[in-house]
């Protein structure tokens, strides 16, 4: 038995399933906490793909901040239960058109660099007898991708003067046009 | 180790599901969650691309994917909760301040 | 110094020569932008400064020019396109520096008298400024050294002109008056350009001291056109006499100097009778090398000249604006410059050119003091309601009296020396048409006296008409800063002929000989002094009669003034009506041209076409957009379908690469 295939195909199957079963609850809870099942499967999957440093960021950031922060805010709205599915693109034969044919070039797109990989030449070569996996993303991080990190910095201390500008107590008539 | 292939599969299975809830629901909470669902399907792709190529690449774009979802569940969220004290709902066929 | 030295060219920036003009130009930029703020009570300090300086510097180049000296540099190159190539320069010779000397001084007096004349006027500073302005235009005319810049300060003079005959411009006449004056002038400016630009393609240059050693190549060219051969040089020159005619208003351009009168009058005694309207003689003078190389060219200048001089001299005994009789003579005047340069006596032209500038411009100075005394009345100008004026203007009568006397060609004063110059020159001409324009000159000059003098009794004789027109008031002197420069210029008129006393009355006829030095002598078959005096006493006769004439009808005899016009009434309206050019040029030109404005352009182009363009991309714009509106739903389900798309879209230009 292979041992590698299997667990692969129990968090794929961790992984669709969660998935498919968050996008189409009724309950915005729900969706939520089957995405946190998805973290928790992908977390590991990363893991077997020989990032521990990633299984580490990926359940504390993601299912440790963001999952909870959407859990804030569905409790902060007050949401109920949905009523029903709406289909909202009035001619659905489009919409399954146009649908398909992404979903046809997007194959086809994947299949194409899929193809590129066995030649490729790793730029930022990697052996794991020398170190980690930590200390080599480390040590590229803080070279070649300094500039990307920074602005990664930058960004998040955007979105926390956004949330904080954005959601600042106005009076009724400040709300513009909205 | 099991090929390539099976994780672009699983990356694209993904993709497609965050797409569809995406494209089809209208409840902006979840709506942003079937986004989140398509940045894991990429996170996935890159994982698998670097450990494949024995790059530190695709780790690294990986580290800063899981930064962009969160600031953009962040941004995301900020807008959605205003959104929601100004015009109490959530249900997106219902904002119809955007048209025109 | 009846022979100039060696000539010494120079050809390096001097700065005498560079200030003249533009001493002016900063005074007038300087009163027209700061005038109304800073010194709104004494804006012609400046401008008033600024001539009289340039004109010291004038009389100063004026003796380095008698001692030889010649002037010819360019400031900087203006165009530089290929082969064409024009700078803006000065050539200072002794054509040149007569005529700078004339503008600045008289420029300069009358920028004085202007302080009294306009006082109290809204305008004042803007009066200074465009006079100034105007100065500077004329001298870059005058000092010019190429044609291109003759033609700069041409359109500058031009405009001038407009901007001070409109200068009360809430008055509609006077702003008609501007552009009939403007358009007039561009129809013949518009032949002025085609003949530089003839020059260009002829001799590929435009600067004097290049042309004139060309220009015998070009005696036995012609240009073929419609099956005619045209003679190269004459076709210019006529081309270029365009020009001319529109600026010194002969026949057909002439019809805008008797409207230009609504000016003030400063503005017609220095711009319609010194300056502006000379600049056609000047121009016909600098290029009369071009001028002799065709007699028919030559003959053209003498007969539009000579039917001027007549039609004008018939049309002022007529008219009963004081102004508008001195305009005519103006007319009447500068057609017997163009008739001396018919005949080829152009240093003589100048001559006369000259001495008129002082004597017509002392009528004008005088016409505008009387007018200032009489402005409470409704039409001051009118001859008919003055009279007597003797007793109350002493000066003015004094001064009037000296430039009627100039002006008739009595013995002694400026006008005689200069028109029997003219008259001479013309009887002993080479070209066949001398004789008849010397008949023409004598018959004319009788009739200048008569209705010059017919204006002087009539103002400053008999009983005083304008009790009424006045309220009671009666007419009092003009203020000293008008007085002087009348009594200054009236020197001039006197004297500026004794410059020229020509040989056969003992003189050395020193102004013919410096200016001969660059307009050359004309050659006269057979001169013989008894002759001479003969003619000499003939003008002189004539003239008298003329005074005579006028003093019995309009101070022996008043009954006798309606005689002419009761007894031969179709001559009298032919005549009084300015020879019907005016209404004639408005049923030919005006009326088709207003017609094909207001049907053709407006309504079917402007209507039509343009129009239905702006609305047509209006409702194209609209209905575009409003298709494209609908994809703005408001739904954001929507719009992820938009960019799902759009990525299908880049996907298939990867893939169709």
């Amino acid at each position: 038995m292979n041992w590698d295939y299997l667990v692969f195909f129990y968090l794929a199957l961790g992984m669709s399933l969660p998935a498919l079963l968050a996008v189409v609850s009724r309950n915005p809870v729900h969706a939520v906490l089957w995405v946190l099942v998805l973290i928790l499967h992908q977390a590991f999957m990363l893991y077997t793909l020989g990032s521990e440093f990633l299984t580490a960021v990926q359940i504390i950031v993601y299912a440790g901040a963001v999952l909870v922060l959407f859990l804030f805010v569905v409790y902060l709205i007050n949401l109920r239960k949905e009523e029903r599915w709406h289909v909202f693109v009035s001619k659905a034969s489009l919409g399954l058109m146009i649908f398909l044919i992404f979903v046809f070039f997007f194959f086809k797109s994947l299949l194409f660099l899929t193809a590129l990989v066995p030649s490729f030449k790793a730029q930022l070569p990697y052996d794991v007898s020398q170190g980690t996996n930590l200390m080599w993303m480390a040590r590229y991080l803080f070279t070649h991708f300094l500039f990307q990190f920074e602005v990664i910095g930058v960004i998040l201390l955007v979105v926390v003067l956004g949330a904080v500008f954005l959601l600042r107590k106005l009076k009724e008539e400040q709300y513009g046009s909205l | 180790m099991v090929p390539f292939e099976y994780y672009v599969f699983l990356s694209f299975l993904l993709f497609i599901i965050g797409l569809i809830g995406v494209l089809f629901r209208r409840n902006l909470i979840i709506l942003l969650v079937s986004l989140e669902i398509m940045m894991n399907a990429l996170i996935i792709f890159f994982a698998a691309l670097s450990h494949f190529t024995h790059d530190t690449t695709g780790y690294l774009i990986v580290f800063f994917l899981i930064a962009m979802a969160a600031a953009e569940a962040g941004v995301g969220l900020s807008l959605a909760v205003l959104l929601y004290k100004k015009l109490r709902k959530v249900y997106t066929e219902e904002i119809n301040c955007f048209r025109g | 110094m009846a022979s100039l030295a060696a000539t010494e060219m120079v050809s390096s920036f001097n700065l005498k020569v560079f200030l003249v003009p533009f001493l002016p130009l900063i005074a007038s930029l300087t009163t027209l932008i700061f005038g109304k703020r800073y010194f709104p009570d004494k804006p012609y300090v400046l401008p008033v400064s600024a001539l009289l300086v340039s004109f010291l510097l004038s009389l100063s180049l004026l003796f380095e020019v008698i001692s030889g000296k010649i002037y010819n540099f360019d400031l900087y190159s203006w165009i530089v396109a290929g082969n064409f190539k024009v700078g803006l320069g000065f050539l200072v010779d002794p054509l040149s520096i007569m005529m700078l000397c004339m503008v600045t001084s008289l420029s300069f007096l009358i920028h004085v008298y202007s302080i009294g004349y306009m006082k109290g006027d809204p305008g004042y500073y803007r009066f200074f400024s465009y006079i100034s302005l105007f100065t500077f235009f004329m001298l870059m005319l005058v000092l010019s050294n190429n044609l291109v810049q003759l033609y700069l300060g041409w359109e500058g003079v031009g405009l001038c002109s407009y901007l001070l005959i409109g200068f009360w411009y809430e008055k509609k006449s006077a702003s008609d008056a501007a552009k009939k004056a403007f358009i007039v002038n561009r129809v013949g400016d518009f032949g002025f350009a085609l003949g530089i630009f003839a020059v260009f393609y002829y001799l590929g240059t435009l600067y004097y001291h290049e042309i004139f050693p060309k220009l015998p190549q070009l005696s036995q060219v012609y240009l073929s056109l419609g099956g005619y051969e045209i003679h190269v040089p004459f076709l210019i020159a006529f081309l270029l006499f365009c020009g001319a005619m529109g600026k010194s208003a002969q026949f057909p351009l002439h019809t805008w100097l008797p409207d230009a009168m609504e000016g003030p009058t400063p503005v017609s005694a220095l711009i319609h009778a010194a300056t502006m309207v000379t600049a056609g003689v000047f121009m016909v003078s600098r290029l009369h090398a071009l001028f002799e190389m065709s007699d028919y060219a030559m003959a053209m200048v003498a007969f539009v000249g000579v039917f001027t001089s007549f039609m004008a001299a018939t049309i002022a005994p007529t008219q009963f604006d004081i102004k508008r009789v001195i305009a005519y003579s103006t007319l009447s005047q500068l057609g017997y410059m163009f008739m001396a340069c018919g005949v080829g006596a152009f240093a003589v032209g100048m001559f006369h050119l000259f001495t008129h500038a002082y004597f017509k411009a002392l009528l004008f100075l005088g016409a505008g003091s009387v007018i200032h005394a009489l402005h409470h009345a409704a039409d001051p100008n009118d001859i008919r309601i003055m009279g007597g004026l003797r007793k109350y203007m002493p000066i003015t009568f004094w001064t009037f009296l000296i430039a009627s006397l100039s002006i008739s060609g009595v013995p002694g004063l400026a006008g005689f020396f200069s028109k029997d110059e003219i008259l001479a020159y013309a009887f002993f001409s080479k070209y066949p048409w001398g004789k008849f324009i010397w008949f023409m000159g004598v018959v004319i000059a009788c009739m200048t006296a008569f209705y010059t003098f017919r204006v002087f009794f009539k103002v400053f004789f008999g009983e005083f008409r304008g009790e009424e027109a006045l309220h009671g008031h009666h007419p009092h002197e003009s203020p000293k800063v008008m007085t002087i420069p009348l009594i200054i210029i009236s020197i001039g008129a006197i004297f500026s002929g004794w410059l020229g006393i020509p040989e056969s009355l003992g003189g050395g006829a020193h102004f013919q000989r410096f200016l001969e030095t660059v307009l050359g002598h004309p050659e006269l078959p057979h001169v013989e002094h008894s002759t001479e005096y003969f003619l000499m006493a003939l003008s002189v006769l004539a003239g008298l009669l003329g005074i005579f004439l006028a003093y019995l009808i309009y101070v022996k005899n008043p009954s006798l003034e309606t005689v002419f016009s009761s007894r031969f009434r179709f001559v009298y309206n032919f005549i009084y009506r300015k020879w019907y050019f005016d209404e004639l040029y408005h049923k030919i030109i005006v009326v088709p041209t207003l017609w094909l404005s207001r049907t053709v352009v407006n309504l079917i182009l402007d209507t039509f076409v343009i129009d239905q363009t702006v609305n047509g991309s209006a409702k194209t714009v609209e209905a575009t957009a409003g298709f494209f509106r609908r994809f703005h739903t408001g739904l954001i389900n929507h719009y992820n379908w938009f960019i799902l798309l759009g990525l299908i879209i880049y996907f298939l230009f990867m893939y169709l690469k």
